[in-house]
């Protein structure tokens, strides 16, 4: 009891700290709105000149629409706060303090990142996705996608917490913050498929991206919003997305335990 | 009266500073080898990401607005090469924000140099060098397979035009870091340098309305794809020279008289942290 | 050589909006009020001179010295340092004056330092024979000779401070600026710097402005001291007749065969206006202003009472004396 009680105080403070920067998350919204309708004008162009498109242009702006919305690596200030307060805390040598607090030191993360995530939900991936909707996205088709996509979002946010952390441990070596961040964000974006679907990738670089754990981030959710993925085909796409969420959250704690070893035995 | 000697030995002077500049970023670059490391590898990735997303549409496409696959390479190649250049040489409106916070302006204003000289010469970015290598590959690849004759005048053309994109792209974001001297509104760069991204395809593909803002209101369209477009049909786009170098002098001019106001209103810091970084 | 006239800087502090949509509000519209930090400063140093510029925190010395070498322009009087003014020439008069700033660094930080020294020769232009001299001489006292092939990042504060003051000496300036060079350094480091100081003042004539809060660095270093407190000149003289006019404080400590004699004395002076009493075990002391109570009346009326078997008479510390004035109350 006082261990749950002892999280929700990590993850409270975590959500004040948050909410400091109401004014930011103005500024990640209007960002998120701009460009998302540089996006939209884009397909729309390129639909608009186009004969036999693969994917109907509803589905295929609903798709971009709703994965801009949803954008695990957005270029946004929470994200940015976090990445530098963890980069301080690397190079400052007061990461070696996070390991001999109480809580594990992943865990932690974990709470701190869940944090900010349902505050960015609330802030502005929802209120993204709703002037989308006012604007004419299409919304999912049934009460059960819906529910479905929920769950896959939840989902796709531990498979991007365990990348997240993974692309931290870069800071052990690299003082070059802004370079990781934008590797990782153009990583994400073109292989979790927020960017472009995979249906109009080239058929090989379609099938390397279906196999790596990117597409567990915004691929699946996206594609059940949009019916791509339906009825019988929904549980096998979540189990798959649990399965990549486990492993890869069992590596990035192996990853960073081998790392915090490495800094203690050599003194940071 | 100007004198013509003492004009010629204040550039060599400025050169000379200038080219230490260079030399202490090649030496950044060599000793923190894994920054470097990292910053070539953002490069690459941006460039595939950016590809990617060309020969998904050509593919799809394979004329888009009239042009074909080699001119839409050259467009992209030419905006890319262009931000990556100006990323490379002139990135000081990312950094001027820094530079005040931190009080380090205060050190360059006690030096026989310009400040605005100094805060150019000493912001060079890492992190576009292969950007600008691949870049200036796809451009020569697009070139070299284009039905289209290159004379002289072509390459003449592509070199101003690319010097007046690196200056409309840094007088814009520098006026926009200048007049935010005291607000520190940085989100707003962050949000003009992202929109680049999007700023290597035709602009026939989009809307007249947000056509026009991208030219007239915020002109990324005049660093891209105008002076590309120009470069490979001068006859139907005569008034983009015009323009871009009318633009590229408005913006630098503007830009020093932001800086001088700027620097009227300095109210340095008296902040206790210790600054490194000269 | 520098000459400062009813120098006067105003800022505008921003006070930020609290509440709904602070942050928004704060962006759009920040309210802000006037914060006078220099008023009416006036003062001139001839060639050569070495003075200590004191006040205590926000006193509003770095103001002065940030408009003394053309940082920040003045909100009304003048400034010339050698004929110069620093903000409208400032790139002349940067080649005449050497600033070293205790809070700022003006070395690159993740190269070495010889590094930083090149960028300063092509900037300065300094011919290279001169340069290569000016490293060898300056290094000799400031001992940097091993320090330049090191990374600034890993050089300790003190090693730091003294390629700092090097660097701002490179090109041979008349005037030296120092705002607080010694803080946060060791006494073997404070010792390296205040020789090094005294030597290029004696020896080199130049002429040195510095500010501390170490006052050894004044009594070592400033023949004159000036003192500034809430933007205002207080005191502007030699630290000899600052003594005389100001450290009229006199203490005199007497040891007693016991505690209880210590206590009877201590009553007898008990009632004295302006006299302050502490009685510390067998010990009394007695401070008082020697211009209204003479210190032989002290004395005298103390071994009629008792006799001490040690008596001390002293003066007032130059540390004491400034804290004093200091917390002499703000001028309306």
């Amino acid at each position: 009891m006082t261990w749950l009680a002892r999280m929700i105080g990590i993850m409270a403070v975590s959500v004040r700290q948050r909410l400091h920067y109401r004014f930011d998350f103005f500024v990640t919204l209007a960002a998120n709105l701009i460009f998302s309708g540089l996006l939209y004008s884009i397909w729309r162009g390129i639909y608009s000149h186009q004969a036999h498109p693969r994917l109907p242009i509803q589905v295929l702006l609903t798709y971009v629409l709703v994965g801009q919305a949803m954008n695990m690596a957005r270029f946004g200030q929470a994200e940015r706060y976090g990445i530098w307060d963890q980069f301080t805390r690397i190079h400052s040598g007061d990461i070696a303090l996070d390991l001999i607090r109480p809580l594990g030191f992943q865990t932690q993360r974990f709470l701190e990142s869940a944090a900010f995530f349902g505050v960015e939900m609330l802030w502005v991936n929802l209120p993204t996705l709703g002037i989308f909707l006012l604007l004419g996205v299409s919304a999912t088709a049934t009460i059960s996608t819906a529910f479905a996509f929920a769950v896959s979002i939840l989902l796709a946010f531990l498979v991007s917490f365990s990348i997240n952390s993974m692309f931290m441990i870069t800071f052990f070596w690299v003082s070059n913050v802004w370079g990781t961040q934008m590797t990782k964000r153009l990583v994400l974006e073109m292989l979790a498929g927020t960017l472009i679907p995979f249906d109009l990738f080239p058929s090989g670089i379609r099938w390397v991206a279906e196999h790596l754990p990117f597409q567990a981030m915004a691929y699946v959710p996206i594609s059940i919003y949009v019916g791509r993925i339906t009825g019988a085909a929904i549980m096998p796409a979540l189990a798959s997305q649990l399965a990549w969420a486990v492993s890869m959250l069992v590596l990035a704690a192996m990853l960073w335990r081998a790392a915090l070893r490495r800094l203690v035995v050599a003194g940071g | 009266m100007v004198n013509l000697a003492e004009l010629r030995a204040r550039w060599t002077h400025l050169a000379r500073v200038y080219r230490c500049y260079l030399w202490i970023y090649g030496r950044r670059l060599a000793t923190n080898r894994a920054d470097t490391a990292m910053a070539v590898l953002v490069g690459l990735v941006s460039q595939a990401s950016g590809l990617l997303m060309l020969i998904v549409l050509v593919q799809r496409l394979p004329h888009l607005a009239g042009w074909d696959f080699p001119e839409l390479l050259f467009i992209y190649a030419f905006a890319r090469s262009g931000i990556a250049l100006a990323a490379i040489f002139l990135d000081s409106p990312y950094t001027v924000d820094g530079t005040i916070h931190t009080g380090a302006l205060d050190i360059l204003l006690l030096r026989p140099v310009g400040s605005l000289f100094q805060v150019i010469g000493r912001a060079q970015q890492p992190n576009n060098i292969s950007t600008s290598l691949t870049s200036l590959g796809l451009l020569g690849y697009s070139i070299a397979h284009m039905t289209i004759v290159w004379g002289p005048g072509r390459f003449f053309w592509l070199m101003v035009m690319t010097l007046a994109a690196m200056v409309i792209r840094f007088g814009m974001l520098m006026l926009v870091a200048t007049v935010c001297f005291r607000t520190k509104f940085h989100a707003v760069l962050l949000l003009v340098g992202q929109a680049t991204g999007y700023m290597v395809y035709p602009m026939e593909i989009f809307a007249p309305p947000l056509r026009a803002f991208l030219t007239f209101v915020v002109p990324l369209a005049l660093t891209s794809y105008y002076p590309a477009a120009f470069i490979l049909r001068p006859g139907s786009f005569a008034w983009v020279p015009w323009v871009c170098i009318s633009a590229a002098i408005g913006f630098t001019v503007a830009c020093r008289a932001a800086w001088r106001w700027g620097l009227r209103h300095y109210e340095s810091s008296g902040g206790l942290a210790a600054v490194w970084d000269g | 050589m520098i000459r400062a006239r009813q120098l006067r800087k105003v800022f505008q502090a921003s006070v930020p909006h609290r509440g709904r949509l602070a942050g928004l509000r704060n962006f759009l519209a920040p309210d802000s009020r006037e914060i006078i930090a220099v008023e009416d400063v006036d003062f001139t140093l001839t060639p050569g001179e070495s003075v200590g510029y004191l006040g205590p925190n926000g006193a509003g010395q770095s103001t002065t010295i940030k408009m003394l070498t053309g940082i920040l322009v003045p909100t009304s009087g003048t400034v010339e340092i050698g004929g110069l003014s620093p903000h409208r020439d400032r790139l002349r008069n940067s080649r005449q004056i050497g600033v070293v700033f205790g809070q700022r660094s003006q070395l690159i930080f993740d190269l070495p330092v010889s590094d930083s020294y090149e960028l300063l020769r092509h900037m300065y232009e300094i011919p290279l024979q001169r340069f290569r001299e000016n490293l060898i001489r300056f290094g000799e006292v400031l001992e940097t000779g091993p320090l330049l092939d090191r990374q600034v990042r890993t050089l300790s504060l003190g090693q730091r401070m003294r390629c700092e003051i090097l660097a701002s000496l490179l090109h041979e300036p008349k005037v030296l600026f120092l705002d607080e060079p010694t803080i946060g350094l060791d006494i073997v480091a404070k010792d390296r710097i205040r020789a090094f100081i005294q030597q290029i003042n004696h020896d080199d004539g130049v002429t040195v402005l510095l500010t501390t809060h170490d006052l050894a660095d004044i009594e070592l270093l400033c023949p004159r001291v000036i003192i500034i407190d809430h933007g205002r000149v207080i005191h502007d003289g030699s630290l000899i007749e600052m003594r005389k006019d100001l450290a009229t404080d006199r203490l005199v400590c007497a040891s007693m065969g016991d505690p209880t004699t210590a206590a009877a004395v201590a009553a007898a002076f008990g009632g004295e206006a302006g006299m302050n009493v502490v009685v510390e075990g067998r010990s009394v002391r007695l401070t008082f202003d020697q211009r209204r109570i003479g210190t032989l009346d002290v004395v005298r009326k103390l071994l009629s009472q008792a006799e001490p078997s040690d008596l001390v008479i002293s003066e007032e510390s130059v540390e004491a004396l400034v804290k004093r004035i200091y917390q002499q109350p703000e001028p309306s």
